[in-house]
C-alpha cells in the first residue's frame, strides 16, 4: 500500500457520517480516502432498519438539499414508507421508511467506489498524526501512514467500544466488529475531554418461527412517497410491519430477571438515552404500564432476519430467550443475533467549532455518534457538513453554518457546540427547533439550494426549467445574505396563515410577496420576529427545547 | 460561572459618615486585598473568609498607612455576586474613601458600572432577575410594608411562584409537544378539553397576582396625591396637618402657594406622594398662572386627589368646575375650616353616593386623622387576595403578555388546529413568564434593569 500518499481530506469511518463526508469532499473536488475497519460493513445500520421519522426525516430531506446520499439511497432500498404526523400540520409531518439493511449496504459502497477522487482503504486508524496543533493524517495499528490536510473522525460507537450482555462483556465496535482502542487514548493525549455513553439494540428474530396470523399488520402508505426531492419514486417490493405486545408475564420474566441486567447491577455506569429505553428500563420506570408495543420489522427483502422494534435489553440470553417467548406470536421465536447494551467513548462536542472543527487540533472534524448523537440521520447530517466545512477551510473560506430557523442542522450542530450533549445521546425532536412551523420536510429543499457549492456532481438542477434555476440563484443569494427567511416567505404566493401552513409544495414560479390575511392572529409573524430577535442576541441565549424524552412513557 | 475582570466601588452614599464601604468583587479582589491591606501586629497573612480583621490599609509603593479599617473576605461562592468579594470598611471621609478606591483601582480593579455588581449576581445564578430587580425596590423602599413587598422579591417569591407557573405551563406543552414527536407511540395523553381546563386555570392564576399591580405598585412607587382647590381654601394648611409639620408656607393672601410642593407621607405603610398645588383661578399674576397650569397637570398625574373646599363660605363656581375635573379621578373632597361656622352641608356635595365627603378643620386637626385613613382606602382600592404581589410595571406587562398568549392557546384548542399552532401560543405565554425570572436573558432587558441601579449597590 502506497503509505506515503497525501490526500486532501481524509474521512475515518465509513458509517453514515462517514459515508456523507467523503462523498461531500470528494465531489466538491478533494482527493479523498475513506478509512474503514471493514469495508464489507459500509453504511451498516447497526440498529433498527429504518431511515426518517419525525424531525429525523427533516434531517433526511435537508442532507439531500445539500447533494447527500442518505435519502436517495434510502428511495432506492426502502421496503416501506410511511408519513408520520399525517393527521397534524405540514410542518411537522415526517417521512420514515424500512431499509432493506443489505440493499442500502451495497448501494452505499457502489456509490463510494464509483465516486471520483474516493479511495477506499481498510485498516484500523489508532493514532493521528498531528505537528504543532495541526493534524497531517493519521496511522493504522499496522503503522502505515496516510497523510492529509484535514481529518473527519466518524467513528460510531467504535472507541473503546465494550458490549454488555448480563454480566459478561467483550471489546467490540459493534456485535461483529472489533473495537477501536488507541485513537481515543490519541485523542485524550492531544488534551480532548472524554466521555463515556451507553446505548443498546434489539434481537434479531427469525422470521420463519413467528407466528403472524393474529398479529396486527402495517401496511406502508399506498403511494409511497419517496424522501429525495430528484427520486423517480420507490423501485423495491412493500412490505408491511407487525404489532404485537409485551404482557404482564413478559414483565414478571424480567422484573424476576433485572439484577442480572448489567444497567441494574452497577457494570454500566454510564447513561443510556431515556427516549430510546431498553425494556428493562420501561418496565422499571413504568411499573403500571401492563403492556408495550413492538414492531416486528423486516431487515430485508432476502432475508428472515426481523427486529423487534421496542425489544432493546441486555439481559443475559437465556431471559432474552424467555421474554421473546412469553410474547403473543413469539412463542416459538428463535433469536438469531442477541440484544446487547454497548459502552463507548464520545468526546464532548462543546470542544468543536460550529463547523464542527475541533478547537483543540487544527484541520481536525468531529462527527456522527462520536460528538454524543444518535441516529444515522443525526450522524449524516453532521458528516455532510463536515465535509463541506473541510473542502471550504481548504479553500480558504468562510464555513457553510445554517441557522436555528434556517434547518434542522443548524437547530443540531448550534445545540451540540453550545450546550453539548449532557450525558445524555442526543435525538433530533421536532420540539427542540424553536421555529418548527418554518422547518418543513417540504421546503428544504427550497432552503438549501447550495448546489454552487458542488456538493452534488449530479447538477440536479441542470435538469429543471429555467425558472427554477433562477430561484436556486437567488436562494443562494439570500444565504450569502443571511436573509433566508424572508426570502422563504416571499416566494409562495400570497395566501392566508393557514394557507401558508398547509401549503403543499413551494412554488416554482417567480417569487411574489406574501400576504398574510387571517385570522390565525399572525402565527408566521410571530415566528419571524422571534427569528430577528434571536439573530439579534448571542446564538447560545436561544430558549432551551422542552424536553420531552422526561415525560414520554414507553 | 460568569468571571472577567475584577470591579471596585464606594458601596455607601456620597456624603460624610462614621464609616463607608468600599467594594472589590472579581478573580483579583483578594490579592489587591493582600496588597493595600496589613493586619495589625501580623503583617499580610492568610485571611480566612466571612470574618473581618483589623487592619491598615497602605499605600504599597511606600507602606505609607492610609486609614485604619475592617476588612473582610467573601469566598466564592458564597457572596453577594457569586465571586470572591471584598469589604474594606473604612472612616468615612468624602476625601478619604474617594483615595481608599483610587488605591484599589491602580493595583487592577476596574470602578464598578451602575449596578454591576447585582448583575454579575444575576449572571452567576446567584439570583434570578425578579430578586435583581428587587434589590433597588428593597433600597428605594420608602415604608415598611414597601420594604416588605421587596425583601419577599428578593428573597424569591415572587420568582418562586411564577416559576410554579411555568412548570404547570410546560406540564401542559409537554403534552402537545409529546403529540407532535411521539405519534408512534402509545402515549397517554390529556384530551383537548382537559388540556383547555388546564390552560383556563393557568389563566386565572395569572390574572389574580396580575391584578396585585393595581395595589401592589403604589407600595414600590409610592401613590401620589394632589391637593387641590381654589386659592385660600386652606390646601397648604391641610398639606401641614398631614405631614404634622409647618412645611409649607401659609397666609390669608390667596395665592401664596405657586410652585408645586412635594412631600412624602406614610400612611399606615402605603408610601405616599403628596403635593400640594397653586390654587386654581384665572388669575392676571403671570407667575401665578404659570402654578395654576403646573396644578392641573400634578391634578392629572395623581393616582387620587384631596378636593378642598372652604366649609364656612358657598360654594363658587370655581368650586363647582374643579368637582366637575375631578369626577374622572379618585377623589376625598375635605369640607375644611370646620372650626367656622358651616355653610355648605355634607348633602349638597354628594351627588355621587361614591364621592366621599368629610369635614375637616387643618387649624384644629379635627378630621384629620379620618382623612388620612379615607385616603388609604381609596387609594388602594379592593385589595385583591393574591398569593404573591406583583409591584413592578414589567412583571405585569410579561403576564399580561402570558395570558394573552394562554387565550390564544384556548382559541387554537378549540377551533380543532393541530397542536403544534397551539404550541407556538404556549412558548409565546411560557417566554413572557421566562422574562420576568431571567430564564431566557435578553440583553436589551438586562442593560436597561441594571442600569437603573446605583453604584456599588
Amino acid at each position: 500500500m502506497n503509505s506515503n500518499a497525501t490526500f486532501d481530506v481524509i474521512v475515518v469511518g465509513a458509517g453514515h457520517a462517514g459515508i456523507e463526508a467523503c462523498l461531500a469532499a470528494a465531489r466538491m473536488g478533494c482527493t479523498t480516502l475513506m478509512m474503514t475497519l471493514n469495508l464489507d460493513h459500509i453504511g451498516q445500520m447497526s440498529c433498527n432498519p429504518a431511515i426518517g421519522g419525525i424531525g429525523k426525516g427533516h434531517l433526511v430531506k435537508e442532507i439531500d438539499a445539500l447533494g447527500g446520499e442518505m435519502a436517495r439511497a434510502i428511495d432506492e432500498t426502502g421496503i416501506q414508507f410511511r408519513i408520520l404526523n399525517t393527521k397534524k400540520g405540514p410542518a411537522v409531518r415526517a417521512s420514515r421508511a424500512q431499509a432493506d439493511k443489505a440493499l442500502y449496504r451495497m448501494r452505499m459502497k457502489r456509490v463510494l467506489e464509483n465516486c471520483q477522487g474516493l479511495t477506499l482503504r481498510q485498516g484500523s486508524v489508532e493514532a493521528l498524526i498531528v505537528e504543532e496543533g495541526e493534524v497531517k493524517g493519521v496511522e493504522t495499528q499496522i503503522g502505515e501512514r496516510f497523510y492529509g490536510r484535514r481529518v473527519i473522525l466518524t467513528t460510531g460507537t467504535f472507541l473503546k467500544g465494550l458490549i454488555h450482555i448480563g454480566d459478561k462483556n467483550y471489546s467490540a465496535g459493534r456485535a461483529g466488529d472489533f473495537a477501536v482502542h488507541g485513537l481515543s487514548e490519541s485523542l485524550t493525549s492531544l488534551g480532548f475531554k472524554v466521555g463515556r455513553l451507553k446505548t443498546g439494540t434489539c434481537p434479531r428474530l427469525d422470521s420463519r418461527t413467528i407466528d403472524f396470523s393474529d398479529l396486527m399488520v402495517q401496511d406502508g402508505d399506498q403511494p409511497p412517497q419517496p424522501f429525495s426531492f430528484s427520486s423517480v419514486g420507490v423501485v423495491q417490493r412493500q412490505v408491511p410491519c407487525h404489532i404485537t405486545y409485551t404482557n404482564p408475564r413478559t414483565h414478571e420474566i424480567i422484573r424476576s430477571a433485572i439484577h442480572r441486567s448489567p444497567m441494574y447491577s452497577g457494570v454500566i455506569k454510564s447513561r443510556g438515552p431515556r427516549y430510546c429505553p431498553s425494556i428493562e428500563d420501561k418496565i422499571h420506570r413504568f411499573a403500571d404500564k401492563d403492556r408495550h408495543q413492538i414492531f416486528l420489522e423486516p431487515e430485508g427483502l432476502d432475508t428472515v432476519e426481523v427486529y423487534p422494534n421496542g425489544l432493546s435489553t441486555s439481559l443475559p440470553l437465556d431471559v432474552q430467550v424467555e421474554m421473546v417467548r412469553s410474547i403473543k406470536g413469539l412463542e416459538r421465536a428463535e433469536i438469531m443475533r442477541h440484544g446487547y447494551a454497548i459502552e463507548y467513548d464520545y468526546f464532548e462536542p462543546t470542544q468543536l467549532y460550529p463547523s464542527l472543527e475541533t478547537k483543540i487540533v487544527k484541520g481536525l472534524y468531529h462527527a456522527g455518534q462520536i460528538n454524543g448523537t444518535t441516529g444515522y440521520e443525526e450522524a449524516a447530517a453532521q458528516g455532510i457538513m463536515a465535509g463541506i466545512n473541510a473542502v471550504l477551510s481548504l479553500r480558504g473560506e468562510d464555513p457553510l453554518i445554517f441557522s436555528r430557523d434556517q434547518a434542522y442542522i443548524g437547530v443540531l450542530i448550534d445545540d451540540l457546540v453550545t450546550k453539548g450533549t449532557d450525558s445524555e445521546p442526543y435525538r433530533m425532536f421536532t420540539s427542540r427547533a424553536e421555529y418548527r412551523l418554518l422547518l418543513r420536510e417540504d421546503n428544504a429543499d427550497l432552503g438549501q439550494a447550495l448546489d454552487e457549492l458542488q456538493a452534488d456532481t449530479d447538477a440536479r438542477l441542470a435538469g429543471a426549467d429555467q425558472q427554477r434555476d433562477e430561484l436556486a440563484r437567488e436562494h443562494l443569494l439570500a444565504l450569502q445574505e443571511n436573509q433566508f427567511l424572508r426570502l422563504r416567505m416571499d416566494s409562495i404566493p400570497p395566501c392566508t396563515v393557514w394557507g401558508y401552513l398547509t401549503y403543499p409544495r413551494p412554488q416554482t414560479n417567480p417569487p411574489s410577496r406574501l400576504v398574510l390575511v387571517s385570522d390565525r392572529n399572525g402565527t408566521v409573524f410571530r415566528s419571524e420576529a422571534d427569528c430577528d430577535r434571536v439573530r439579534r442576541t448571542d446564538r447560545g441565549g436561544a430558549s432551551p427545547c422542552v424536553c420531552v424524552g422526561a415525560v414520554w412513557g414507553p | 460561572m460568569y468571571e472577567e475582570d475584577t470591579i471596585a466601588a464606594i458601596a455607601t452614599p456620597p456624603g460624610e459618615g462614621g464609616i463607608a464601604v468600599v467594594r472589590i468583587s472579581g478573580p483579583a479582589a483578594e490579592k489587591i486585598a493582600r496588597k493595600i491591606f496589613n493586619r495589625r501586629h501580623r503583617g499580610n497573612g492568610a485571611l480566612r473568609s466571612h470574618t473581618l480583621y483589623r487592619g491598615q490599609i497602605i499605600d504599597p509603593k511606600d507602606a505609607q498607612p492610609i486609614d485604619e479599617v475592617l476588612l473582610t473576605i467573601m469566598r466564592k461562592p458564597r457572596s453577594y455576586t457569586g465571586e470572591d468579594v471584598v469589604e474594606v470598611h473604612c472612616h468615612g471621609g468624602n476625601f478619604l474613601v474617594r483615595q481608599i478606591l483610587a488605591l484599589i483601582l491602580s493595583q487592577g480593579a476596574r470602578q464598578a458600572k451602575p449596578g454591576e455588581f447585582t448583575k454579575r449576581a444575576f449572571l452567576n445564578g446567584r439570583i434570578d432577575l425578579a430578586q435583581a430587580e428587587a434589590v433597588i425596590d428593597l433600597i428605594r423602599a420608602r415604608t415598611v410594608q414597601g420594604a416588605q413587598l421587596a425583601l419577599n422579591q428578593a428573597g424569591g417569591g415572587l420568582s418562586k411562584y411564577v416559576g410554579q407557573l411555568r412548570e404547570e405551563l410546560l406540564d401542559i406543552l409537554v403534552q402537545l409537544e409529546a403529540a407532535i414527536d411521539f405519534p408512534e407511540e402509545e402515549i397517554e395523553l390529556l384530551q383537548r378539553h382537559h388540556l383547555i381546563a388546564k390552560i383556563n386555570a393557568l389563566i386565572d392564576n395569572i390574572n389574580v397576582i396580575s391584578a396585585s399591580y393595581d395595589w401592589g405598585r403604589l407600595f414600590r412607587e409610592g401613590a401620589k396625591v394632589c391637593i387641590c382647590g381654589r386659592p385660600n381654601v386652606g390646601k397648604s394648611s391641610l398639606m401641614n396637618a398631614l405631614l404634622g409639620t409647618d412645611r409649607v408656607i401659609v397666609t390669608p393672601i390667596p395665592g401664596t402657594t405657586r410652585d408645586v410642593i412635594e412631600e412624602s407621607l406614610n400612611l399606615d405603610g402605603l408610601p405616599v406622594i403628596i403635593w400640594d398645588t397653586a390654587g386654581l383661578r384665572d388669575s392676571a399674576d403671570q407667575v401665578e398662572q404659570i402654578g395654576v397650569a403646573l396644578s392641573r397637570r400634578y391634578l392629572e398625574q395623581a393616582d387620587a386627589l384631596v378636593v378642598v373646599i372652604d366649609g364656612s363660605v358657598e360654594l363658587t363656581p370655581e368650586d363647582q368646575a374643579l368637582l366637575l375635573i375631578a369626577e374622572s379621578k379618585k377623589v376625598v373632597i375635605a369640607l375644611n375650616k370646620s372650626d367656622l361656622p358651616s355653610v355648605v352641608g355634607l348633602q349638597s356635595l354628594t351627588t355621587d353616593r361614591s364621592t366621599r365627603v368629610l369635614t375637616t378643620s387643618a387649624k384644629t386637626g379635627t378630621g384629620i386623622d379620618s382623612l388620612k385613613q379615607t385616603l388609604r382606602e381609596l387609594i388602594l382600592g379592593f385589595v385583591t387576595e393574591s398569593p404573591v404581589t406583583v409591584t413592578n410595571l414589567r412583571h405585569r406587562s410579561e403576564l399580561q403578555r402570558s395570558a394573552a398568549g394562554l387565550i390564544r392557546a384556548v382559541e387554537t384548542l378549540n377551533q380543532g388546529l393541530p397542536p403544534e399552532l397551539a404550541a407556538i401560543d404556549l412558548s409565546d405565554a411560557r417566554e413572557a413568564l421566562e422574562e420576568i425570572i431571567g430564564v431566557v436573558s435578553n440583553d436589551n432587558i438586562l442593560e436597561r434593569i441594571f442600569a437603573n441601579f446605583c453604584i456599588g449597590k
